[in-house]
Formats: structure tokens, sequence, C-alpha cells
């Protein structure tokens, strides 16, 4: 696959997710069919009368680019991106109310039932005294709710709570810090170098009186005083 | 005490009338021959010939420095030397001078004409005569210009011919000699 079609394909995904977002929005408030909706008027149809069906508008949609591009069959692409690509073309959502929160009616199944730990207090009790029988009926935690669950309330959320914030949209384009090469850097902290502190054994100091080295005697050497001494010497070899 | 000095004077006397030739403090006639006749002798006299003459010269010497030196066994090692080779250079032996190898001594003759088969029994003798002790002396090695004489006992000079003769060099031998090898 080559970077075009990568880039493509990310900006197809990035116009749907616009897209399911903005409609999203239609979905809670009612849409305002006016002259300028991009989206065909809904039909109205009367039980009484069943000719009463009419279209109030008949105008040509207007070929979304974006739908066209959907359409295209790529080996690559989801069944998903084809079932909202038919979806855009098709009757505008209509805003539906979430549905109110309804109470579980269907019993709890008995593996979900769980007894509760009595309290600490009673066991305490239990132990001390021994097992009293059960005054009061174990409570046991309901299970968790499967199926559907209702939608959440549209709930306004404190940005600074949450984490997310509105992106603020600013006209003005932000200003550009441009550093001349020949401007020097900002100042910075220094890095603080460690230096290593070093112990070392004191000096000693020596004086040159002082006799460090003990020499006993001296060194052997032969130097006659006469000849015949070196003769002897020599002849005692 | 000044330096020792060697009075040449009068160290040889030439009787023209009577065609004589003697050494100062002797009455023995000298004669004046040729060193290449000796070098005839050396090669076709025998060996112990040829030793008795190097010690005859040797002796002379000896005798002659001793009356130089008077007291022997007093006598520094440099007024011994100066003496001693003196009276050698008179002779034509050569310049004599004295090495210290450790205990051992080395007499060393400078310019000698003498082959080392006179050269070492004269130096013997002229240590023996000069001295009072008896000596052995042993050719150590020679160049063209000295050659080196050790002067020990017998025992000794008998280790330094083994191990000369057998290939160590002459200031190795001079080393077991000192060390005590065997």
């Amino acid at each position: 696959m080559s970077k075009a079609d990568l880039i493509l394909r990310l900006e197809r995904l990035l116009a749907r997710v616009t897209q399911r977002a903005g409609e999203a929005r239609v979905a809670r408030a009612p849409v305002e069919q006016g002259a300028d909706s991009p989206m065909p008027a809904a039909a109205t149809f009367d039980e009484n009368d069943p000719g009463s069906v009419e279209i109030v508008s008949s105008r040509q949609l207007a070929v979304d680019p974006r739908v066209e591009a959907v359409y295209h069959v790529d080996p690559f692409e989801s069944r998903e991106r084809l079932v909202a690509a038919h979806a855009i073309g098709s009757e505008p959502p209509t805003a539906t109310e979430p549905e109110p929160e309804t109470a579980v009616t269907e019993a709890a199944p008995i593996s979900s039932r769980r007894p509760l730990a009595p309290a600490p207090e009673e066991r305490l009790a239990d132990m001390a005294f021994g097992e009293q029988p059960q005054q009061r009926p174990a409570a046991y935690a309901p299970p968790p709710e499967s199926g559907r669950l209702p939608a959440s309330p549209d709930l306004d959320f404190d940005g600074d709570v949450t984490g997310v914030r509105q992106a603020q949209i600013t006209q003005e384009p932000r200003p550009v810090l441009v550093v001349e090469p020949s401007e020097p850097p900002p100042e910075q902290e220094p890095v603080k170098r460690l230096e290593p502190e070093a112990t070392r054994a004191a000096a000693v100091a020596v004086a040159a009186s002082d006799r460090v080295v003990d020499v006993l005697g001296e060194a052997q050497r032969f130097a006659p005083a006469t000849f015949a001494a070196l003769l002897d010497a020599s002849l005692g070899l | 005490m000044g330096a020792s000095t060697f009075d040449p004077a009068r160290a040889v006397q030439f009787d023209l009338p009577r065609g004589a030739v003697s050494a100062r403090g002797e009455a023995e006639r000298l004669l004046l021959v040729p060193s290449s006749a000796l070098d005839d002798l050396v090669l076709t006299a025998p060996r112990e010939a040829v030793e008795s003459i190097g010690r005859a010269i040797g002796a002379s010497i000896g005798k002659r420095a001793a009356a130089r030196i008077g007291d022997g066994e007093g006598a520094s090692v440099e007024e011994f030397v100066t003496q001693l080779a003196g009276e050698a250079a008179i002779s034509g032996a050569g310049a004599l001078s004295i090495e210290r190898w450790g205990r051992a001594l080395v007499v060393v003759v400078e310019e000698s004409p003498l082959a080392d088969a006179l050269l070492v029994p004269m130096i013997a003798a002229a240590i023996e005569a000069a001295s009072g002790r008896k000596a052995a002396c042993i050719a150590l090695g020679r160049d063209d210009r000295a050659a080196r004489v050790l002067v020990a006992g017998e025992r000794a000079a008998a280790r330094v011919r083994e191990w000369i003769e057998s290939g160590v060099a002459w200031g190795e031998a001079l080393a077991r000699l000192h060390s005590g090898a065997a």
C-alpha cells in the first residue's frame, strides 16, 4: 500500500468520525428542516389518509463526494463503513429520547446469589459464643445487570475534573518564536555538576633532619692499601 | 706524599769499549735481542724451554723493581705497580698496568712483543721476584693492543684455565671464581 493510499484512508476515517459526531449532536436535538438543509425532508404519513404521503422536498440530493468515495469497494475496508455509507443516504435519524430506566423485572439467577460476609462484630460474637441462629436472612447482593443498559444521561461534565477541555478555536494565528542563529540561546539554569569529595590521608611533613632510613653498618668494600694485600687476596681465590 | 714516579736515569748502561749492556743494580750483562727471534724460539723450542726463558726475563724485571720499591710489604699498589711497570718498560716487554676484578689481580700488558708463552711466565716470575710470593698466572685474553694475565693461586688458575678452554668468557670465569663455583 502506498503512502498516498494510506493518507487517503486516514482522511476518510477522519471524515467518518467527524460526521458521526455531528450525527450524534443532531440526534439529541430535533432537526429543523430548512431550505439549506442538505438532508431530504422526512416524509409525513397520515394513517387515515393513505395518500397523504407526500414528499415535502423533492430536491435532489447533492452527492457527497465522501459518500462516493465510501462506495468504492476496497478489499481492505471493513463492512462497517459500507453500512455507515448506506445510512448517510437514508432517512435522517430522528431525534429519539433516551429510554427511561426500566426496573429489572426478571429474576436473578441462583448462581448470582452470593451471601455477604457478616460484620466483624458479628463474627467475633460467633467465635466467642458460637454460631447463633441467623436472626435475619442473609442479604444477597444483587447481581450485576445484564443486557442492555440505559444510555447515560446527558451530563455536563466539568472539563477541569475529567481533564477534557473545550478546545478554544482562536482566529488569530499563534505567534511563532523565531530564534536567530546568531542570537545566544536563552539562559537556562546551569546543570548542577556533581563533584567528588575526596578524602585523602594527610601528608606527613618530613623534615630534612628526620632520619627516615636507618642504615646499619657499611657495605663491604675491597680497597687494599698495599700491593701485598691485593696480591694476597688474588692468590686466595 | 708525592705521587710515585719511576726514575729511569742510569737504568741501562751501555759500556761501549767493552761492548756490554747492563742494567743499574745488576752486574749481569744484558743482550738486545729482536723479538722475532723469540717468536721463532716459541715456535720451535719445547714448551719448558720457552717457559724457562720467560721466567728468566720476568725474574730480572722483578728484582730490579724490588730494588727500587725497597719495602715490598708496605708498598702501596700504586708504588709497586709504578716501579714494576718502569722496569718492564726498560726491558722492552711493554707497558704494564694492573686491574682489580673483585679480588682478582689482573696484569695488563700493552704493546708487548712477547707471545703468551713467554709473557705469562715472565709476569709470574716478576711478581714473585718483586713480592716474594709464589704466584700462578694464566692468560685470560689478548686483543690487538693488550694482553691480560690473571695472577692467582695454582688451583684457581687451573679452574679458570678449564673454564676458558670450555668456552666460558674470561670475565664470567672471574665471576665464577668469586662465587666459588666448582
